[in-house]
């Protein structure tokens, strides 16, 4: 049977309305509308149409009806910046992300999800903690974050959408936690955010994250606060850090706990007892943006990628087959697929540019 | 003095089926052992030096308890002697964080045991052998074999049933359990620009 909703689905993953589809396909928007209302029943040759301009095979509109995500709880980190365009495609990308991983499920045992409830009263700061010891990391740097997640059974896939207003999102769905991340900034600001996304999974199970009429700045502030503490727990930081700190300590020191210079002395400087004063931190931070560190990160670590997506894709190629083969036995085009690992596979040839809509090409790293 | 020829199992199959015969199960004293890592890295560096070792006793008693009681194994609890027995088959385990678990010279413990341990893990097996130990050794007679759970900094971990000598160290093992090689998490000596090893954490992926 013809899914409206799958139909929905596609004509957001490609940003187009529907209007701009009827004109694509050469109907009437009415058609479309209808379509997606599930008033009227789509003939093939209308599906074939739509399926061509879409980019979409003709047997994904026939699937089961997708698991729907709201913009109400899925965590978007900039939504006044963000189009309505940018924010359906990202929805859509999640819904994309839970089938990709609900087949994974059903051909691999995958480790369990191992994020408890705490108590929703814990401030942001207690709740990283908790989530520290919980997991028997002490007090140590995170020496690879994404490997963290994936290890305790947190569903983590990609974003390539161009944009720097959808930096990553994160939901629940069906008791399990996803996450997904853009690989747009440094790597440095992309574990920060996949820390905040963390923050998120934590914090705000229970509650609207990003609700059109919900107090999104809070949610964000202790999202942040959580990935602060999470990353630069206050008690290393004070028994590593001497008393006189410079920006040439703080960029030496930000590899210890692989953040931005900017996350660290922002961290520094936060705390119920600062280490730096405003007057220093304001001078470091002038220092830093002079050196790049505001809008980059000089002297960058290595982008963290996916085990657990490495093993799978070792897997499948023990037995000859690619995401190809995966995207067919998932109705979706192969871009779609490399799409949500984009950023988050070892990618030896990122060093070129990109030109246009050319992808990096994936490949299988030992 | 007859000397003791002291036994070491570091085969997997020989060492399961020696753990079989004293009602333990390798994965549950692996497990116990994991507590007390666990215990370990949530020590502060702002916490006093010792807390580290403390916290990796605690919950390496806490550990094996939580993973073995039931059936035969009951707490036991003796002259500030904490950890497991078996009435049954008159066993003990007892937890120690050592130097060096699984290396080719016997553990020694990171600290002191005390006086009740002496007594507690020096039974009579040795007079009962017709084996006579040195002066220096206190003996007390008794029923039970006493087996130390042994962790190193590095998650190394041995069952072993050692001689606690006069003044609170182990003298040697009668017996040597392999449980499981530590794996490189050396204790780093973190310098600020020093990042940490993650060699600890492992992903599974299996087909269905």
């Amino acid at each position: 049977m013809f899914s409206s909703k799958r139909l929905s689905l596609a004509r957001k993953r490609r940003r187009l309305t529907a209007k701009g589809l009827a004109e694509m396909a050469g109907v009437s928007p009415v058609t479309i509308t209808r379509l997606e209302n599930g008033q009227n029943e789509a003939d093939p040759a209308t599906v074939e149409k739509l399926a061509d301009v879409l980019k979409y095979p003709t047997s994904f509109f026939f699937k089961e009806e997708p698991a729907p995500l709201t913009k109400e709880i899925v965590s978007f980190r900039s939504l006044k910046s963000m189009s309505a365009k940018e924010r359906d495609a990202a929805l859509s990308a999640g819904e994309l992300g839970v089938e990709v991983y609900s087949w994974l499920d059903d051909h691999f045992n995958l480790p369990a999800l191992n994020l408890p409830s705490f108590d929703p009263e814990l401030t942001p700061e207690a709740a990283a903690d908790a989530l520290r010891q919980h997991w028997g990391l002490g007090y140590d740097p995170i020496s690879n974050l994404l490997k963290l997640l994936e290890s305790k059974g947190i569903r983590v896939l990609g974003l390539e959408e161009n944009t720097a207003n959808v930096d990553a999102f994160s939901f629940w769905q069906d008791d399990t936690a996803y996450t997904f991340l853009n690989s747009y900034k440094s790597a440095e600001r992309s574990i920060f955010d996949a820390a905040h996304e963390l923050g998120h999974l934590v914090l705000h199970k229970h509650g609207e994250t990003s609700g059109a009429n919900g107090d999104t700045r809070s949610v964000e502030l202790e999202a942040n606060r959580f990935a602060a503490a999470f990353l630069m727990p206050e008690e290393d930081i004070r028994a590593r850090m001497p008393r006189l700190i410079t920006a040439d300590l703080i960029i030496k020191a930000k590899k210890r706990w692989r953040v931005s210079a900017m996350a660290l002395a922002y961290r520094l400087s936060h705390f119920d007892r600062p280490m730096l004063t405003e007057w220093q931190y304001r001078s470091i931070c002038i220092e830093l943006g002079k050196r790049g560190y505001r809008s980059g990160e000089p002297d960058g670590i290595i982008r963290e990628s996916s085990v657990l997506w490495g093993k799978i894709l070792a897997e499948l190629w023990s037995d000859r087959k690619n995401l190809q083969n995966l995207a067919d036995d998932l109705f979706l085009p192969v871009g779609e697929v490399e799409m949500l690992l984009s950023g988050i596979l070892p990618r030896a040839e990122q060093s070129g540019a990109r030109n246009g809509n050319e992808r990096p090409a994936l490949r299988i790293v030992e | 003095m007859e000397s003791i020829s002291p036994v070491t199992i570091k085969d997997l199959h020989e060492g399961d089926a020696h753990l079989d015969a004293l009602q333990l199960d390798r994965d549950r004293l692996i497990a116990a052992g994991h507590h007390a890592m666990a215990g370990r890295a949530s020590a502060s560096p702002l916490h006093p030096s010792n807390t580290a070792g403390f916290l990796s006793y605690a919950d390496g008693v806490k550990g094996l308890r939580a993973e073995n009681i039931g059936d035969d194994w009951q707490l036991f609890r003796s002259e500030g002697v904490e950890g497991i027995c078996n009435e049954e088959l008159k066993l003990r385990v007892l937890f120690a964080n050592v130097f060096e678990a699984c290396g080719e010279d016997d553990p020694q413990a990171r600290s002191r045991k005390g006086a009740g341990s002496e007594r507690v893990a020096c039974g009579d097996m040795f007079e009962a052998v017709g084996v006579e130990l040195p002066l220096s050794v206190i003996k007390f007679s008794g029923d039970y074999k006493t087996y130390y759970l042994m962790v190193d900094q590095h998650g190394a971990m041995e069952l072993s049933l050692p001689i606690v000598k006069a003044g609170g160290n182990f003298l040697r093992c009668v017996e040597r359990i392999f449980l499981i090689g530590g794996n490189d998490l050396d204790e780093i000596d973190f310098g600020v620009d020093e990042p940490a090893d993650d060699s600890d954490l492992d992903i599974i992926v299996t087909r269905k």
